[in-house]
């Protein structure tokens, strides 16, 4: 029910007329759905929309008849028709066919011709780059030529050259085996041809086999000339060379080399040798090696090379050093084969007394295993009747050795270790002493030597005549000082009551040891005079006159009479040989001089003479020291053979 | 080398045909209206027979270049436009397109009707003739193309225009025929 003056909005809506633009837009079917129920009904109901409808119809039938009348001529279409086309068609085609023939290349995509020219020029750059920076195509034989060069070149500069490497050494083989890892230093003596690992590896052992069946030992290992004895023994090989940048910059040349078999067991199959292109030095080389069972490999990586006089070592090293031994930094690598006065024979003591018996017992055995003479081995004390030798030896050989010779001994036991077992209670020798080893080579009195040598000829060269005197000069003067230091840890353990604390047979065995030592200190004394004192005269020349007064060893002489002690004379031998190794090294190994080389050279020939006065002294004051009118008169001998200790 | 290319002209071949083959029924399909639509915005029949297979021909270089149509006749038309529009503007002289073929319609007579009728046949045409004339060129292409049965949203297509400017357009031209009678 509506209220009076209210109109339905929806009647308003159905009244309202339609526009041309949507009668047409009905008539063309394009009216919205919602729409067209709509204009049906409003055209139904409106005369007027229906009519301006008609009218629009009547128009739009106008129009088509007018066109129709328009294009009747042509309303087959088209007059050539299909056929016209079909050749176009055909032209086209064939147009497009030629095209793919004459370009087969033509990319699918059209590129403009300016990215063309770039990628063009970028290309031309890029290769011109890789030309540049890649290093020039080289033969093997002069990787080779050029590395054996630079290695003649570091051995020129030394005299008697030692070449000192420490290598990082990885085995892999073919199977589960774990790779085993060793780190060597490697002694060459490169006139001589020896080679020596100062460290007992297993791994050096097996590489040591493999050097010598494949031509290799004898040489340095990785060296141009150790590589190239392999090389040149193989008949039919092949080579490459391959150019690489390490990460750090630097150019590396790799030769490798394959052998062609049959291989027997431990020949090199294939090695390669990568060097530096920058000094032209070996950092790597590589091993495949023929197994029973397959190849293994072997990985020598450079940790350190250097090259040293053989003379400015201070410990024997290669078998011509063996005639004398010689300590480093107070431990001794090698001992050679010991000269010793006659010894009673050492047997195992059966009445149970320890402590003091036992205690010398043990030095006894080490003294006759030549380990009293530097080696880092002591003699403890650890609680009443138990005693321990521990200490640290050079190898797992020698520590056995020590072992072997202590198992006699009751009361005793044993905590050796070898450096490769022990190497975090001990220094490591690289790293402590490598200063103290690698000395310069040049000597101050070289050209002294050299007038001295040329006077006294003998029909050997001047170098190794230099060479050889500085060698023995250093190798005595280090076992003076060994000897002087083995008679003062003596002293220090049975010198005064200590030693009158002693049994008989232990009091006897604590004379003979430092007999021993006294012997072969007096020995080396007059060898070290008689090599050095010709030569020392002529360089120290006047200064010998500037050399006056007492020496120390005069002025530290213990008062005459009382009771025997032979303590000061052990502390002026340590104290005189001291002084002695210095002026020698500073001498005859560079090792650096306090006063001008005349001088120095007076003092160590007074010194020497003066040491060799008090020889006789200081041996009465130890025989008088374990003098016993009971006891067996002991007389000093001069070092004794070895069949006359048997 | 010879058979290599032998087999690339085969296939090649065989891809033209194939191509062929679908611009044939195409062109069945679309000839006539393309070539009604060009006459009567070229006003030159001649010209619009070669614009009328030029773009069949761009037809069968657009598929030929593995490009795709969604609607064939909106595409067509619109390329047939483009080609009018291209042609038109290489004219030197600007002519009122499809005036001579109008004129020739306005003086053609009516078959099977009496004198009078024939004579308001003529009239109408007349008035027609005259009335397009008046149309903007907008105006007239929007007609001819629903002329020829094209939708609205084909016709914003072809012309590049929006569906409600069609609408309009063509709401104000047949307004404007009526207008004429």
């Amino acid at each position: 029910m509506r209220r009076a003056g209210e109109i339905p909005l929806n009647w308003l809506r159905k009244t309202k007329h339609a526009s041309d633009e949507q009668i047409v837009l009905y008539l063309d079917g394009e009216l919205k759905p919602r729409d067209i129920q709509w204009m049906r009904e409003h055209l139904a109901a409106c005369w007027e929309c229906r009519t301006r409808c008609g009218g629009i119809e009547r128009a739009i039938c106008d129009f088509m008849e007018y066109r129709r009348a328009s294009l009747a001529d042509y309303a087959d279409g088209p007059r050539q028709g299909w056929p016209g086309l079909e050749s176009r068609l055909g032209r086209l085609a064939a147009r497009r066919l030629d095209e793919a023939i004459t370009r087969p290349l033509q990319f699918p995509w059209r590129i403009p011709i300016r990215v063309l020219w770039f990628a063009a020029l970028s290309l031309i750059l890029l290769l011109a780059w890789f030309h540049l920076s890649s290093p020039p195509t080289v033969a093997a034989k002069e990787v080779l030529e050029r590395t054996s060069a630079a290695e003649q070149e570091s051995l020129r500069r030394v005299a008697t050259p030692v070449v000192c490497q420490r290598l990082a050494v990885r085995r892999t083989s073919a199977g589960r085996a774990p790779d085993q890892v060793a780190d060597l230093e490697i002694w060459s003596d490169v006139e001589g041809g020896q080679v020596r690992q100062t460290r007992s590896e297993p791994l050096w052992r097996e590489l040591e086999g493999i050097f010598e069946a494949n031509h290799m030992a004898g040489k340095p290992p990785l060296s141009a000339s150790w590589f190239q004895s392999w090389r040149a023994s193989i008949a039919a090989k092949q080579e490459r060379v391959i150019a690489r940048k390490l990460a750090g910059g630097d150019q590396t040349l790799t030769v490798k080399t394959t052998a062609e078999g049959p291989f027997k067991v431990n020949q090199v199959v294939a090695a390669s040798l990568t060097v530096q292109t920058t000094d032209w030095r070996p950092i790597v080389a590589m091993l495949r090696v023929q197994d029973e069972s397959g190849i293994r490999g072997y990985q020598l990586t450079a940790l350190k090379s250097e090259v040293v006089s053989r003379h400015a070592l201070s410990w024997p090293l290669f078998e011509h050093d063996r005639a004398s031994s010689a300590v480093r930094d107070g431990r001794k690598l090698r001992l050679p084969e010991p000269e010793r006065p006659s010894a009673p024979p050492l047997e195992p003591r059966s009445d149970g007394v320890v402590d003091e018996s036992s205690e010398v017992l043990a030095h006894y055995a080490l003294h006759r295993a030549g380990a009293c003479r530097g080696e880092a081995i002591e003699v403890v004390r650890q609680a009443p009747g138990r005693i321990v030798v521990r200490g640290v030896t050079e190898s797992l050989q020698r520590k056995a050795e020590l072992v072997a010779v202590l198992a006699g001994v009751p009361s005793v036991g044993t905590d050796i270790q070898a450096v490769e077992e022990d190497r975090f209670r001990l220094p490591q020798p690289e790293q402590d002493s490598a200063k103290a080893v690698f000395r310069a080579p040049d000597l101050p009195i070289r050209e002294q030597l050299a007038k001295y040598f040329e006077a006294h000829p003998d029909g050997a060269s001047l170098s190794s005549r230099i060479a050889s005197l500085a060698d023995q000069a250093v190798t005595l003067s280090g076992n003076l000082r060994a000897d002087a230091w083995a008679l003062r840890r003596l002293m220090e353990r049975y010198s005064g009551q200590q030693g009158k604390r002693l049994d008989r047979p232990s009091r006897r065995l604590v004379q003979l040891m430092a007999r021993d030592h006294m012997a072969s200190f007096e020995t080396d004394l007059a060898r070290t005079k008689t090599l050095l004192g010709p030569v020392l005269k002529t360089v120290a020349g006047d200064a010998t006159n500037q050399v006056h007064g007492p020496s120390r060893l005069a002025e530290n002489r213990p008062p005459a009479g009382g009771d025997a002690d032979w303590t000061p004379y052990c502390l002026d031998l340590i104290e005189r040989t001291a002084g002695i190794r210095a002026w020698v090294n500073g001498l005859f190994a560079g090792a650096g001089l306090a006063h001008d080389p005349a001088y120095t050279a007076a003092q160590l020939l007074a010194d020497l003479s003066e040491l060799e006065h008090r020889i006789d002294a200081v041996r009465a004051e130890i025989a008088r020291a374990f003098s016993d009118p009971s006891d067996v008169q002991v007389e000093a001998r001069p070092a004794a053979s070895g069949a006359e200790r048997k | 080398m010879q058979s290599s290319l032998d087999v690339a002209r085969l296939r090649s071949l065989r891809g033209a045909s194939r191509l062929e083959q679908t611009v044939a029924e195409s062109y069945e399909l679309l000839r006539n209206p393309v070539y009604r639509y060009l006459i009567a915005a070229l006003g030159n029949p001649a010209g619009a027979e070669d614009l009328t297979q030029e773009t069949f021909l761009r037809l069968f270089e657009h598929l030929q270049h593995g490009n795709s149509v969604e609607n064939l006749r909106a595409w067509v038309f619109r390329v047939a436009h483009n080609l009018a529009i291209d042609q038109q503007r290489k004219r030197t002289s600007v002519e009122l397109a499809g005036a001579p073929m109008f004129a020739q319609a306005e003086s053609k007579p009516a078959s099977g009707v009496n004198p009078q009728e024939e004579q308001l046949i003529q009239e109408r045409r007349r008035r027609i003739h005259f009335a397009l004339a008046r149309l903007s060129g907008q105006e007239r292409q929007c007609l001819e193309l629903r002329a020829e049965g094209l939708r609205y949203r084909e016709i914003s297509e072809v012309l590049g225009i929006a569906i409600p400017t069609v609408q309009t357009v063509l709401g104000r031209a047949v307004k404007k025929l009526r207008g004429s009678l």
